[in-house]
């Protein structure tokens, strides 16, 4: 169904996610999700990565990722509609759903899109992981500026966050343009001025058949380059034919 | 051979612990710095005997040694198996030498100086360890340059950790510098003590390195590490 509706919206996927080793030696699940699917005529993604010191942060994570659909559809009934009114709606819902868990226990980041049949939409993002936007051959860059360490983000939880979301319109509306969302696993690793060519490294995988370019990027997510990574790695490209 | 072999950082992301190590004339006495010399290297020797393993964070040491109105960069920041196998890097920390007063105000200056150099400790970095063995009173001003480290985005997340060694260490300093009620601060009226701390600095750094979640552990976990003393983690 899903291939369907890319294949009529003009869409290319390609979507990996492993656990990363330091979750398998701890027997621990992969507490990063992503989900990708239509609501109507418009391509959704989230990408959500639950915080290691949350005990059920997967939950946190999957919630969110099934909360995305129905909270998009009820926000896109109403005219006018913004952004902030489906980031608020989308908090409301997880928190209840949550709650069971213990909303300090389930904390996750999140990076989400909204794209429009004809390739305009919306990227949002509550803590760490990295979007990249190539347009018409430019590079766009969306990541948290960090001055603490590594394993420090803000995340799904309690109180106002609408400061700390970061949103963008964007624009793939031409041929080749992509869009990448990837985990702090993946976006932390990525040497600094390397994103255009880390895009460009998914030619490769669109150059396959989706089934065999899917394999292929989640062999190369499993076997990461660098040297005693650990966390879950999870990444969805999206490409506009 | 990866596809992202070229995009993709090949330096892991470093666990960084940080010695600020007291050399003043005072450490020579009842052979207190040869005694934290030893202590030291036996800790980058268990380092890189952790570190062997992909499946943990590899440990990053610096030391600063602070003396004679200088703060020295002894080992600059790198991963444990580096120093290990390096005999000048471990004949640099054997040359340390006792002498002079205490500038501990000088070495909290370059640490705090040292946390925000982003090349070697980038914000992919694990949260540090930061650990202060001292056994006498600061002869210059050293309030000011605590009080950056302890409100600086860096230094105040960071584990800080400290050793008072003999009757005539600051314990009131090396208590703001711990700043945590959780964790007291460690006393060695010998070297017996300096080896037991440094065995306990070893075993926390190991323990985080070793979790899904490097560079964060709990304080409780420090000190009952300290009270389960295992005397077989060092080879004599």
């Amino acid at each position: 169904m899903l291939s369907k509706f890319l294949a009529k919206f003009k869409w290319k996927l390609l979507a990996a996610s492993v656990r990363g080793p330091g979750h398998i030696k701890d027997d621990l699940p992969n507490q990063d999700c992503a989900y990708v699917g239509f609501a109507g005529k418009f391509l959704l993604v989230m990408v959500c990565d639950g915080l290691g010191s949350h005990s059920h942060s997967d939950f946190g994570a999957r919630t969110l990722c099934k909360l995305f659909p129905e909270c998009f559809l009820e926000w896109s009934k109403y005219r006018p509609n913004k952004i902030d009114d489906l980031l608020r709606l989308l908090q409301a819902r997880w928190l209840i759903c949550v709650r069971c868990q213990g909303v300090d226990t389930c904390g996750c980041t999140c990076q989400l899109a909204i794209l429009s049949p004809k390739g305009k939409g919306w990227i949002a993002q509550l803590g760490d992981g990295m979007t990249l936007v190539r347009h018409n051959g430019g590079i766009n860059k969306f990541t948290e500026k960090k001055s603490g360490y590594g394993n420090e983000t803000i995340a799904m939880g309690e109180g106002n966050l609408l400061p700390y979301w970061r949103r963008s319109k964007i624009d793939l509306s031409t041929s080749g343009n992509r869009l990448l969302i990837m985990t702090d696993g993946i976006s932390e690793d990525i040497l600094p001025q390397a994103e255009g060519k880390f895009v460009s490294t998914f030619d490769l995988f669109f150059g396959m058949s989706r089934s065999k370019g899917q394999n292929a990027l989640k062999k190369e997510l499993t076997d990461w380059p660098t040297p005693h990574h650990l966390d879950d790695k999870t990444i969805v490209a999206i490409e506009y034919r | 051979m990866s596809a992202f072999d070229s995009v993709v950082s090949t330096q892991a992301r470093p666990l960084p612990v940080i010695i600020l190590a007291d050399n003043s004339g005072s450490m020579f006495d009842d052979g207190k710095l040869d005694s934290l010399k030893h202590a030291l290297i036996d800790m980058i020797k268990s380092f890189k005997g952790a570190s062997s393993s992909s499946l943990e964070a590899e440990i990053y040491v610096s030391v600063v040694a602070f003396g004679n109105n200088t703060a020295t960069m002894v080992i600059e920041p790198k991963s444990a198996s580096e120093i290990a196998d390096n005999e000048s890097l471990l004949n640099a920390i054997n040359n340390m030498q006792a002498s002079g007063n205490t500038p501990l105000g000088l070495a909290l200056t370059k640490l705090v100086d040292m946390l925000e150099h982003r090349e070697s400790y980038p914000s992919r970095a694990y949260r540090p360890f930061l650990v202060l063995a001292s056994d006498g009173m600061p002869n210059d001003e050293w309030e000011n340059p605590l009080k950056q480290l302890l409100s600086g985005e860096r230094g105040k997340k960071a584990t800080r950790l400290a050793l008072s060694i003999g009757a005539d260490a600051d314990n009131t300093m090396l208590e703001k510098f711990v700043d945590n009620k959780e964790i007291p601060v460690f006393k060695a009226n010998g070297v017996a003590g300096i080896r037991k701390f440094f065995k306990c600095v070893t075993m926390s750094a190991i323990k985080s390195s070793q979790s899904a979640r490097p560079g964060e552990i709990a304080a409780g976990e420090v000190v009952k590490i300290l009270a389960d003393d295992d005397d077989d983690l060092f080879e004599d």
